[in-house]
């Protein structure tokens, strides 16, 4: 299957229909991937795919990595599911042109949650649980995948969030607090979960804002606070749940369970999921006649 | 053991309106004994807060010989400068420092000194320039002293006042000029940027001369290069960088330029110590 | 020095006998967690306070993920607090005294970081002792612990420390492989705290099965570079704009993990917290990686792409430290190489230097960015 990818990318560098091919190449250690970036067609053998392969790679096509897409006419990227509905969503918020990218779908079964779980195999010992109820294993919008794309319904408009969602969810209100004070007293607002971010694009992040001063970028508990809660806001509608975010948290705060939570609200609300259709606009900046308007209260 | 974040409270005892956006602060210590024990010297920085907003990196734009007050001179640029720029007579701020290294004017003695200025990059140079000023009357120093300070248009000069007292003094050479298109009709100084004048119109003569050049980085470069094809060498070229900076103490790791920290290790530098510098500014 | 023998577990009952000495005993634990945590949790380690000896995971496994560096450079720091009253301002100190602190359980990667701290925060940089981190540090004594599985990451040997050195350390414990540990008095303030475990310390430990233990750990790691070379390759300012700069750095996403759990990295940021006509004015961590750590208010910015800010931190780690602060600035402890979200390895940098510095007139690599 990565030859069939390799092939491709190898053509559309030589052909000059892409200035560069964002992939997956091996990383520093065994267990590791890192992305890469191909320029010059002898290199793509570096492309690898397997369940090693966790980064989601479309942030390197969100302006806020200007520097990274400098030169970029035409971008081709491998993406798997999730990462395509990432890119998907990009197009419909206008960040993103549908012709500046060539996407290479790959078929995926599930990746790896940590390094430390790799031990030669995918299997339900260290399969991601972002992975469990994937619906978009055979990708949906693609220019390109290797062999037959099968059908796929995806028309349920509830995606499977984490159970962890659901504990949460059953704690009393004091207990729930206490469980989030105990894992932010380890933030020290670092900000990976905004850079791994596809959607966290804003040129002045609102945190790095100084007149006015919006969020304390200290990190006490205010800060802390009031960072997670805006990003989780500013991202209802538009996350596609990659998890990056947890991933990337140094400290191992499960930050994207205020994103999976949300999620629900706004399946529950306006039975929608964000990164499928290029021309959907999501429910929080568009406005229909045939809205519901019974939860506004 | 004190407290080296904590600053002194000053008061403001004069607002001037130098150009658009651009202020000079008269400030005075509120406490006796710290005003007592106070002392700098020319080429040091400090950091004044509005308290409130943050703490903000100026040069002492005052000369050490005139002891009565301190002086800042800023723009107003964004949240720590507009706080400042709201203040009035009797406001208070707060003071730390001062920090940094100093010009060597001792090493000039007997020498011709050329300050080289643009913009809001005068303050620093003011002090330096009353200080050897002063320093000369005393007992004669500096052989002379020239001037060639610009701006993008005659409102923008700053120190307007100073600019033609300096024009009166005996000894002393003033070149002003503005940036082609900032003329007014009654200007009569020249047209044209700093290091262009510099190198066409005033020509120095590098013999037994220093060259002390303040100003954006883009300016500090073209002026050393016009320097030199006037013959300058590299260490009668003397600067103050700028950078961006938060402690003035050589702590928060901000204002480096490679392994020098501006802050403690600057901010005056000759050309000499700016070439052996990494490209990092 | 003194020295005596610790059983292993009996860990715990000394960190029972240093609470109830009235100290404050910082010890690494692992993370509670949610019922039903799912295929993809992990243990979570981290050094917080403990008040018993119950439950604590000193010498067991590897690296916690924060350090000792939030101990004594605090995460967030009110320098002073402020009132406004019309013209005038209260400045208000809000120092509160930091309690006598014992931190158990440090790897000696991160009890090396300790000086160079030291040697930022106190007054032997240009003369100014920042009195918040010298009383921190002048009330905390550290337990350290030698390492006996190292991981991929992991690379002390590489920047000339050990997995059993006791820099740093005020008492060293390396395990002697039959539960009982060896114990080294290297401080005073080490010996204090010895003297408080008196009960359970007994006999003079064995000095040659520490050896020997400690030895065979260091052919465990096998991330090994040849960083000798590196220090007197980046004073030569003509490298400051080499190649591999933009061609290692390109995949960097600035997001600052590195610099927040990197146990030498200092650099913070001052601002004040208003309420009202009083606030506060916080001293709190900040990243050389963040854009617009050097953006000048006239919009000019020295490093205004990301390969030139991790151009920037790998120059602060192999040069600026050692030949401005004279102390170590890389420790090898792995967490940036563990904590990258895109896989940055810092080591990756060493070999490319290395590899530079032993061919200096080689064909430049065939690079995308000339």
């Amino acid at each position: 299957m990565i030859e069939q990818i390799r092939n491709q990318a190898r053509k559309l560098l030589e052909d000059g229909d892409v200035d560069v091919v964002i992939g997956y190449a091996e990383g520093s250690d065994p267990a590791r991937t890192t992305p890469v970036f191909i320029r010059k067609a002898e290199d793509v053998d570096k492309l690898i795919y397997d369940p090693r392969c966790i980064n989601s790679l479309p942030l390197y096509l969100n302006k806020r990595h200007e520097y990274t897409r400098k030169g970029w006419k035409k971008t081709a990227i491998i993406g798997k599911g999730c990462d395509i509905r990432a890119i998907v969503q990009l197009i419909a918020e206008n960040q993103l042109k549908r012709d500046e990218i060539y996407i290479l779908g790959v078929p995926c079964e599930g990746q790896v949650s940590h390094p430390e779980k790799w031990d030669g195999s995918l299997h339900d010992g260290n399969r991601a649980s972002k992975c469990i109820g994937c619906d978009v294993m055979t990708p949906h919008e693609t220019d390109f995948f290797p062999g037959d794309k099968p059908d796929v319904d995806r028309s349920n408009p509830y995606e499977v969030t984490s159970p962890k969602v659901a504990n949460l969810m059953e704690l009393e209100l004091d207990k729930r607090f206490a469980f989030w004070r105990t894992d932010f007293d380890r933030c020290f607002k670092c900000y990976a979960c905004r850079e791994v971010c596809p959607h966290c694009s804003c040129n002045v992040c609102i945190t790095d804002e100084t007149t006015p001063s919006w969020i304390d970028p200290a990190a006490h508990k205010k800060g802390v606070f009031s960072w997670h809660l805006t990003r989780a806001m500013h991202l209802v509608g538009r996350c596609t749940g990659c998890g990056e975010c947890t991933r990337a948290c140094p400290m191992d705060i499960q930050v994207d369970l205020f994103n999976q939570r949300m999620k629900e609200v706004v399946q529950e609300s306006y039975s929608y999921k964000p990164g499928y259709s290029l021309e959907d606009k999501h429910p929080l900046i568009t406005y229909q006649v045939d809205d519901r308007e019974d939860f506004i209260k | 053991m004190s407290n080296i974040y904590q600053p002194d409270l000053m008061t403001i005892a004069k607002v001037i309106n130098e150009a658009p956006g651009i202020k000079t602060f008269h400030l005075k210590f509120q406490d006796e004994e710290v005003a007592n024990n106070f002392s700098f010297e020319t080429g040091q920085f400090g950091e004044y807060s509005a308290f409130g907003a943050g703490e903000s990196t100026f040069c002492i734009a005052s000369s050490p010989t005139r002891p009565d007050h301190i002086e800042c001179c800023f723009r107003e640029t964004g949240k720590n400068t507009a706080a400042l720029a709201n203040l009035t007579e009797g406001d208070t701020i707060g003071f730390r420092g001062p920090y940094g290294n100093t010009f060597p004017i001792d090493d000039w003695k007997g020498k011709k000194l050329i300050f080289i200025g643009g913009g809001i990059a005068l303050p620093p140079l003011r002090s330096v320039i009353w200080n050897c000023l002063d320093l000369r009357e005393q007992d004669g120093r500096y052989e002379h002293i020239s001037i060639v300070y610009g701006a993008k248009s005659v409102a923008d000069l700053v120190y307007k006042r100073e600019i033609e007292e300096w024009n009166e003094m005996d000894n002393v050479t003033m070149v002003k000029t503005v940036d082609p298109g900032g003329e007014t009709e009654d200007w009569d100084g020249h047209v044209g940027f700093v290091p262009h004048v510099l190198e066409n119109d005033f020509k120095p003569d590098p013999e037994n001369t220093i060259a002390i050049v303040c100003g954006p980085p883009i300016m500090i470069k073209f002026t050393f290069e016009a320097l030199e094809r006037l013959g300058f060498k590299q260490d009668q070229m003397v600067t103050t960088m700028e950078n961006r900076m938060k402690c003035g103490i050589g702590k928060c790791g901000r204002c480096n330029i490679g392994s020098t920290y501006v802050c403690i290790d600057g901010p005056v530098f000759t050309a000499t110590e700016l070439a052996a510098l990494p490209n990092d500014f | 020095m003194k020295t005596a023998t610790l059983n292993k577990s009996d860990i715990g009952k000394c960190i029972d006998l240093l609470v109830q000495s009235d100290l404050r005993v910082i010890a690494p634990r692992l993370q509670p967690r949610l019922d039903d945590e799912g295929t993809d949790s992990i243990d979570v380690l981290t050094f917080t306070e403990v008040d018993s000896g119950n439950d604590h995971q000193v010498g067991e496994g590897l690296l916690p993920l924060n350090g000792v560096k939030e101990f004594l450079f605090a995460k967030h720091e009110p320098l002073f607090a402020y009132e406004k009253r019309g013209k005038k301002v209260e400045i208000i100190p809000v120092h509160h005294e930091y309690p006598q602190t014992v931190i158990i359980g440090v790897r000696p990667c991160d009890a090396a970081s300790i000086a160079s701290l030291e040697s930022v925060f106190s007054d032997a940089n240009a003369g100014f002792e920042d009195p918040f981190f010298t009383e921190r540090r002048s009330r905390t004594t550290f337990i350290t612990y030698s390492c006996t599985a190292p991981d991929a990451s992991c690379f002390c040997t590489s920047v000339d420390l050990a997995p059993d050195s006791s820099k740093g350390s005020d008492l060293h414990l390396t395990e002697l492989g039959d539960g009982r540990l060896h114990v080294e008095v290297i401080t005073e303030a080490g010996e204090a705290v010895a003297k408080k475990l008196e009960a359970l310390l007994e006999g003079e430990g064995d000095q040659a099965a520490r050896e020997k233990a400690g030895a065979s750990v260091h052919e465990k790691l096998t991330r090994l570079r040849n960083s000798a070379p590196i220090m007197d390759w980046l004073m030569d300012t003509a490298n400051f704009d080499d190649e591999m700069w933009q061609r290692l750095g390109e995949k960097c996403i600035g997001c600052g993990s590195c610099t927040f759990v990197c146990p030498t990295c200092h650099c913070f940021d001052i601002v004040d917290e208003n309420k009202g006509s009083k606030g506060y004015r916080v001293k709190f961590w900040d990243s050389c990686q963040f854009d617009h750590f050097t953006l000048h208010a006239s919009g000019h910015n020295p490093r205004d792409w990301q390969y030139k800010r991790y151009r920037n931190r790998f120059n602060c780690k192999f040069k600026i430290y050692p030949e401005k602060f004279e102390t170590q600035g890389c420790v090898g402890c792995g967490r940036c190489i563990r904590a990258c979200p895109v896989n940055l390895d810092i080591t990756e940098y060493m070999a490319e230097v290395a590899h530079k510095a032993a061919n200096p007139n080689a064909m430049k690599a065939d690079s995308d960015f000339e």
